[in-house]
């Protein structure tokens, strides 16, 4: 009875564990190996970050987020969930944005939402990488910057270092460090169930953005002025908008308060789909076009995949699709999620870089080791594209998003009245 | 294919990795990145100055009266700057075309009449001819304008804490045109508060104050349409004047008081063509009037 017992204990864990594996759409990675990326993710942290580590003041805010980044880190990595714990990161990351972005400009600064005349024609706007699309074609040509911050506020930096994004990573950027991507994630993300399913998408939808950033890329050449700040971008509903003083700005004002509704509220919560970062998005469109560039790609297994289309179903920017699975890899409008991974029951997709062949665990210089070698399993979990990636775009998002939540917990002390 | 994509993203990863270390490293200013021509749009940046004059410090042409003997700067002008702020039409910026008026002080204004904008002191009007107008006798006792015609008159009134605009009848065609008063420091800090008075402390770090005034374009026309010119005159307000401003004048630019009958005779000062001003203006902090002080046009 007892042996009847263990054996079907033992026969629940191993189910459980093959329905982990299945669920996560890639394999989580030892312990040593996890240990080993997260640790060297927090020291790389604390040497970016170190100078804010000085006082407690600062120290403490600054240490919890970098720990709460390494812990979704280790997360991600021990548990093989990229998407899901991915998703925790980047939504928690854009409602930290907003709470800090509204604390800075209406609690402690000027009192409201809205950007004064005075204030743009003072330079005094705050810089924004999505600008960056606008400013680069005046700036090589005009030699101008046409959005209102002075350009001493690091206005070529940021476009030096979207570009040098662009080029690494390709869109990964859009699902692992967008300041503003994580709202319509959190909303696609709320429903369990999807109450519209979009099983058809016109072509127009699907390549609308590179139309919007080619129109905002002209217009804002022609004009010297940030076209798409003015007219369409959405997330001035959550951070700040030109003051409403003529009809024009009543016109502008509802424009992107509709959009924002529609595309990054109810679209994604109804579809729970990114809507806004498919159809709308400028910047997402550039990532997308350097996504050809890019080494970093999605890499589907033809001798697994058994062309079930779970994987389109479960894409979030409709980069998925039948042409997807024949050629290999995903569209170029990928954000590299890992969305497709967990729905893959066959374990059939996963990150991969162009012309460089990961053998893993099958190394030759591993091969002396026998398979199930603990040496051999973490560098056989070390050497694998997906870890490359997580962990340098995982970087890149948590340098953003470190002084943000500090920010966060700063204001969290404040209102408790603790003063350190 | 592939392989030439990725040494193009490489090459171009490390092209722009040296200005994005500068970047991080705080190297590139403003300086260094505009010597390769790289620069806000001016519109954000007081507008694209189209004439600068300077003035030599100390050349009063009038004594100061000795209730305001301490405040010889304040009817010094040292510098006057026209910029024209004007975004396409097509870009749906929403903000209205025009012309920055800066006037450039040494040192803090004085305000011994607590006026609502800091400064009490000088008063200043600008006679602006714009080309292919009329003519008439200007408006105060005392003036003389050679050289050619004037179309409008502008008075900066920090008392009554407005700047007007009369036509060549005296008719008041504008008012309520804000004043924005800006305090520069040694260091280019922003310790000076813009909606208190200054004390001590700041008054100390204070080395120029700028005056700025903004006159929209739709009153006044485009200077851009010809050679323009600026008959600029500081003095002092006047309770009791009809214009709100004294007869007294104590500087102005090209000007010299004549001998036979004391008359100031004004040079112009001509603006002449467009020109990019190649170098760091310090940026007028202005703005429009506030709700309930709207613009009034009054045109005939």
């Amino acid at each position: 009875m007892i042996k009847t017992r263990l054996k079907e204990k033992q026969g629940r864990l191993e189910k459980a564990m093959i329905q982990k594996e299945h669920c996560t759409g890639t394999t989580p990675k030892s312990l040593p190996a996890t240990m080993f990326v997260v640790m060297a993710y927090l020291a790389l942290m604390t040497a970016l970050v170190g100078e804010n580590l000085t006082t407690l003041k600062t120290g403490l805010p600054y240490g919890l987020s970098v720990l709460f980044t390494g812990y979704i880190l280790f997360q991600i990595f021990n548990s093989g969930e990229v998407n899901r714990w991915r998703n925790i990161f980047f939504c928690t990351y854009a409602v930290a944005l907003v709470i800090s972005f509204l604390w800075e400009v209406v609690v402690t600064g000027r009192g409201h939402m809205w950007l004064m005349d005075r204030e743009t024609l003072a330079a005094e706007g705050p810089i924004c990488p999505i600008v960056s699309v606008m400013d680069l074609l005046p700036m090589i040509i005009n030699g101008t910057n046409v959005f209102p911050t002075a350009i001493e506020n690091s206005v070529f930096g940021v476009i030096a270092w979207v570009i040098v994004t662009g080029v690494v990573f390709g869109r990964g950027f859009c699902s692992w460090a967008c300041l503003f991507g994580g709202q319509d994630s959190l909303f696609a993300s709320m429903r369990q169930k999807v109450r519209w399913r979009i099983t058809h998408l016109h072509p127009f939808f699907r390549y609308s953005a590179f139309g919007v950033l080619a129109f905002i890329v002209l217009l804002s050449f022609s004009t010297l002025t940030p076209g798409y700040c003015i007219w369409l971008c959405p997330f001035k509903a959550t951070t700040e908008f030109f003051e409403i003083n003529s009809f024009l700005r009543v016109l502008q004002t509802f424009l992107f308060f509709s959009i924002w509704l529609v595309l990054v509220v109810l679209l994604p919560l109804m579809t729970k789909k990114r809507t806004q970062c498919g159809f709308l998005c400028p910047m997402g469109a550039y990532f997308s076009l350097t996504n050809k560039i890019s080494p970093f790609y999605v890499r589907i297994n033809h001798n697994s995949c058994t062309q079930c289309g779970r994987c389109i179903d479960a894409c979030p920017t409709f980069s998925m699709s039948r042409s997807s699975l024949v050629n290999g890899k995903t569209d170029t409008t990928c954000t590299k999620c890992g969305a497709c991974f967990a729905a893959c029951p066959q374990h059939a997709i996963s990150y991969a870089i162009k012309g460089v062949p990961f053998t893993g665990g099958d190394h030759p210089l591993l091969l002396n080791y026998k398979p199930h070698n603990t040496f051999r399993q973490f560098i056989a979990d070390l050497w694998e594209p997906g870890t490359l990636f997580v962990f340098t775009i995982f970087l890149l998002g948590g340098l953003l998003f470190t002084g943000t939540f500090a920010e966060n917990i700063t204001i969290l002390l404040t209102l408790a009245g603790v003063r350190l | 294919m592939k392989n030439n994509a990725i040494m193009l993203g490489v090459f171009l990863m490390a092209l722009l990795s040296i200005p994005a270390v500068m970047m991080v490293t705080g190297q590139l200013t403003d300086d260094r990145l505009a010597l390769i021509g790289l620069h806000t749009n001016p519109n954000y940046n007081g507008g694209i100055i189209i004439a600068r004059f300077d003035d030599p410090a100390g050349d009063l042409i009038d004594p100061v009266p000795d209730a305001f003997k301490g405040y010889k700067n304040a009817f010094d002008i040292r510098s006057f700057t026209v910029a024209r702020v004007v975004f396409s039409r097509l870009s749906g910026m929403g903000i209205a075309p025009r012309l920055n008026l800066v006037f450039e002080f040494d040192g803090r204004l004085p305000d011994p009449y607590d006026s609502s904008l800091q400064f009490s002191l000088p008063a200043i009007q600008v006679f602006i001819n714009a080309p292919d107008r009329s003519f008439t006798s200007p408006l105060l006792p005392g003036i003389a304008l050679t050289g050619k015609e004037w179309d409008f008159q502008v008075c900066i009134d920090g008392l009554h804490g407005q700047a007007r605009i009369y036509d060549t009848r005296g008719t008041l065609i504008g008012e309520g045109l804000s004043i924005a008063i800006k305090h520069i420091t040694a260091d280019n800090s922003d310790e000076i508060s813009k909606t208190h008075i200054p004390d001590k402390r700041q008054e100390d770090l204070i080395t120029s104050t700028s005056l700025n005034v903004a006159l929209p374009l739709d009153l006044i026309g485009d200077p851009l349409t010809g050679a323009w010119e600026y008959y600029v005159v500081i003095g002092m307000p006047d309770l009791n004047s009809p214009g709100g401003i004294s007869s007294s004048v104590f500087d102005c630019f090209k000007c010299s008081q004549r001998e036979t009958d004391n008359v100031i005779a004004l040079q112009p000062l001509r603006s002449g063509l467009y020109r990019q001003f190649q170098g760091k203006m310090h940026v007028p902090d202005f703005f429009f009037a506030g709700p309930g002080e709207k613009i009034k046009e009054r045109m005939k």
